[in-house]
């Protein structure tokens, strides 16, 4: 055991999962815009918006669907087979990781994460 | 100001003065250090009224601290009031504050050989977090807190309660043991500082490892509990989710895992010294970061359940920068002169095989730590993004395998195995790992490690029927619990099920081997989805809470466990449907036409009639089938009255509740005679969690054997 060797082997083990990342999909979920999404059907992203009170949220037997406005109030329906999350009813803010899909342009989210609404984690002054 | 505030700001205070005399005692002064060590008593004297004040005010329900008031109520049982003190971000940095200050008044009373550089390093943290606690003191008044809204001196009568999310037992044991982890790495930076200062880089060891075998018991044991806890009542259906708050327990617990291998090879080999003490550091150093990113809210954006946004982020900004500041200007005024012993060159020996295994434990850290700060460092560019779990459990993969890989040859070199015992542990591997797999699907990743942790387990058990090297005892116990752990991961992972069915009440639905039947909905405070679960010969009634809590205003789930040998059935309610509800009440918003009841009904608005003494009616303007009516709810003395009115003859009308600030009414209007409703129904997932008890089983294994090595070096100590 020598430095030569142990300098290989780390190469051996980043290049290992450099290629990992590289072979794979859906590794990174950059934030991007309602429009970036449509655009770019398939690609794995996030993005952020807020369930207007009057938009109901739609359940059925695979899950529910909803709908998101973003801060230029353009909508995005979504679409999450699963698990609606502990507080969805009533957060404002929501970030959903997925794909948009063309067939029924609808964003078909994996994750779901909800923005906990400010009430019990007040600021101070 | 009040007692608690003048305790932490006078304590703040006292660790400037010890810092301050033990700067000074550097000279040789005898004097400085005793009054150094006299000022860190009284901190903890105070720090101890701190912690007693507020949990006497918990006790005592004293509503006019916010703390109290957004984490506790009244009718709240004892052990959660208790749990409650580190339910919030105030409390929990106090315990912090307090286990640390604890770990400080125990070096002294050693008298440690390296006390001023580590009790240094201690009062350091002391005064970042007494910082911190200012900005977040848990002794605000709650006036102050929520401004405008409660008028100073007024003092609320209840609290808020805590997040029903938090009310379990584990909410009592997790975040205490995760902070005994969390301070005691201060300990173990303060004696890397120390072989730094004081240029003795072997001798640090010996008083360190106890101490590091504590912090990653403890931070370990506190990881497990998490995921235990995660799996069994927050419903996320999982133990781990590679969410940052996850991660960032898990960066430091590898960097320490990894450091306790350092140590044992530079004790019995003299290697690795300079990263022995580059990992020390690192060790408190990612502990800090990771308070950074979860309790900054910097990831608020990217995780389920950081805590939200605050102003602490710059004091914990300054406290990395300040102990990475020290900590690099000293590795690298000291890297030069840091000499380890030149190794052994042959591959298979136990000190290349270790080396390897702790730079690998050392590169998976790196790329967790990356994959968690991604968001942070990404932000500064125009895109800022996460990595998906995906990513997790794909890197996860090569570095499972290789750190088996290590672990097997390190038994493999201090077996001395022969070919036949050999012979026989790969027979024993490869049949338990068909077996254990052969019943479900195909899968290669399952049939490749299960077989490589059965052939280690299978080594380690002849190694302990064997042997009489006692000292290789913990170390067999911990690498068992490893493979234990990881056939527990694969198997659980690979082999699990969900289903997703809807169940009308009464009747029984039928997933895999389990069947459910919906029995109903029971209405209370804390409301239940009930049902009966039945598997083969077992039956169980289930009753899962689903309520809206009132704290949070959401909607609050509990899964059913069935605990088996072969797998836990794990049942979630997702939905419930009240039919009946729903067919006769809606919620109509002012201009808004409906159906209920089959029937149109458009609501114009509200008509509000104040009386006076006499009280106040307040009317809805209902449009049925081009007649007007005007079901009321009329206030007066503290009582409400309903005023109905008929429909057709035979229905009534009236309102259910009143929401004047979106301007919307629920009404209810009564069905037809003979209408025939749909049952309520539930929608359930159905999980089976295959093996799920083994990884249990290898998370106490592993804790087992790590107790063991820490019973053992504090005996030698």
């Amino acid at each position: 055991m020598n430095r030569k060797k142990i300098i290989v082997f780390i190469s051996a083990v980043v290049l290992l999962t450099v290629s990992i990342i590289l072979m794979s999909d859906d590794l990174f979920s950059p934030y991007v815009s309602f429009s970036y999404a449509e655009a770019h059907p398939g690609k794995y992203v996030q993005v952020i918006g807020k369930r207007g009170k009057e938009d109901e949220v739609k359940p059925d037997e695979k899950g529910f669907s909803f709908t998101l406005t973003d801060d230029s109030g353009t909508k995005l329906n979504v679409f999450h087979s699963g698990v609606k999350p502990l507080n969805f009813e009533h957060t404002e803010q929501v970030v959903v990781l997925g794909k948009f899909s063309k067939d029924n342009s609808t964003f078909i989210a994996d994750k779901v994460l909800v923005k906990c609404p400010s009430k019990y984690e007040k600021e101070s002054r | 100001m009040n007692t608690g505030s003048i305790l932490l700001i006078a304590s703040l205070m006292l660790s400037i003065a010890a810092l301050f005399f033990l700067f000074k005692s550097r000279e040789g002064s005898e004097i400085q250090i005793v009054s150094a060590r006299r000022i860190f008593y009284l901190t903890g004297i105070l720090i101890f009224f701190a912690v007693l004040i507020l949990f006497s005010s918990f006790l005592n329900n004293e509503f006019q601290y916010a703390y109290v008031y957004n984490n506790s109520e009244r009718g709240m049982p004892l052990i959660y009031k208790i749990a409650a003190l580190w339910a919030g971000n105030e409390g929990s940095f106090l315990i912090w504050l307090f286990i640390l200050n604890i770990c400080g008044q125990l070096i002294i009373w050693k008298k440690d050989k390296f006390e001023a550089p580590v009790l240094g390093s201690i009062i350091l943290a002391q005064i970042f977090i007494l910082a911190v606690l200012l900005v977040k003191n848990p002794f605000s008044y709650v006036w102050n807190y929520f401004p405008g809204e409660i008028q100073p001196g007024e003092i609320p009568g209840d609290g808020t309660g805590m997040n029903p999310l938090l009310l379990d037992p584990w909410m009592v044991a997790h975040p205490p043991v995760l902070f005994l982890g969390y301070a005691s790495s201060t300990v173990i930076f303060g004696y890397a500082i120390a072989a730094l200062l004081d240029k003795k880089y072997d001798e640090w060891l010996k008083p360190a490892y106890p101490w590091l075998l504590f912090s990653t018991l403890t931070l370990g044991i506190g990881i497990f509990m998490g995921g235990y806890w995660a799996y069994k009542v927050l419903g996320w259906g999982g133990y781990w989710g590679w969410d940052p708050v996850e991660n960032s327990s898990l960066i430091p617990w590898l960097v320490s895992v990894a450091l306790l291998h350092g140590m044992i090879l530079q004790k019995r080999k003299s290697l690795l010294k300079k990263s022995n003490l580059a990992m020390a550091l690192g060790y408190f150093l990612l502990v800090i970061y990771s308070t950074f990113l979860t309790r900054s809210g910097v990831l608020s954006d990217f995780s389920v359940h950081s805590f939200g946004k605050s102003d602490v982020a710059l004091y914990l900004a300054a406290g990395i920068a300040v102990f990475l500041g020290i900590s690099v200007y000293l590795f690298f005024k000291r890297f030069g002169e840091i000499k380890s012993s030149e190794p052994d060159a042959g591959f298979f020996t136990f000190e290349t095989v270790l080396t390897y295994g702790i730079i690998t434990l050392a590169i998976y850290a790196i790329i967790i730590f990356s994959g968690t700060s991604l968001p942070l460092f990404s932000s500064f560019m125009k895109n800022p993004m996460s990595v998906t779990e995906k990513f997790y459990n794909n890197i996860s993969i090569p570095f499972g395998v290789l750190i088996l890989g290590f672990i097997t040859a390190f038994v493999l070199i201090i077996g001395k195995f022969e070919k036949r015992e050999l012979a026989i542990c790969t027979g024993a591997a490869v049949s338990a790992a068909v077996l254990c797999n052969i019943i479900f699907p195909f899968n290669a990743l399952a049939y490749i490690f299960s077989a490589i942790s059965f052939f280690l387990i299978s080594l380690i058990l002849f190694h302990f029927f064997r042997s009489r090297k006692t000292w290789l005892f913990p170390s067999g116990l911990a690498h068992l619990g490893i493979a234990v752990f990881v056939i527990g991961v694969m198997i659980s992972g690979m082999h699990s099920w969900t289903e997703q069915k809807k169940v009308p009440v009464g009747e029984t639905v039928q997933a895999g081997p389990v069947s459910i039947t919906l029995k109903g909905f029971t209405d209370a405070e804390k409301s239940t989805v009930d049902a009966v679960i039945s598997k083969g010969f077992r039956t169980a009634e289930a009753s899962m809470y689903y309520y809206i809590d009132s704290k949070t205003q959401s909607l609050y789930r509990e899964p059913y466990i069935m605990t088996g040998l072969s797998g836990d059935i794990y049942i979630t309610p997702q939905q419930y449907n009240f039919s009946a509800i729903n067919y006769s009440t809606v919620l109509l918003r002012e201009k808004e036409e409906k159906e209920v009841s089959g029937l149109k009904v458009k609501f114009n608005g509200f008509i509000t009639n104040n009386m006076g003494a006499q009280g106040m009616v307040i009317r809805a303007d209902i449009l049925i089938d081009g007649m007007k009516y005007f079901p009321a709810v009329k206030f007066s003395n503290g009582e409400t009255e309903q005023i109905a009115q008929t429909v057709q003859g035979s229905r009534t009308l009236k309102i259910e509740a009143i929401d004047a600030t979106h301007k919307a009414v629920r009404i209810y209007l009564s069905p037809l005679p003979g209408t025939v409703i749909p049952p309520d129904f539930a929608v359930f997932d159905i999980s089976m969690k295959r093996f799920i008890w083994v990884v249990w089983l290898g998370t106490l294994l592993i804790s087992a054997g790590m107790t063991v090595a820490m019973v053992r070096a504090f005996k030698k100590d």
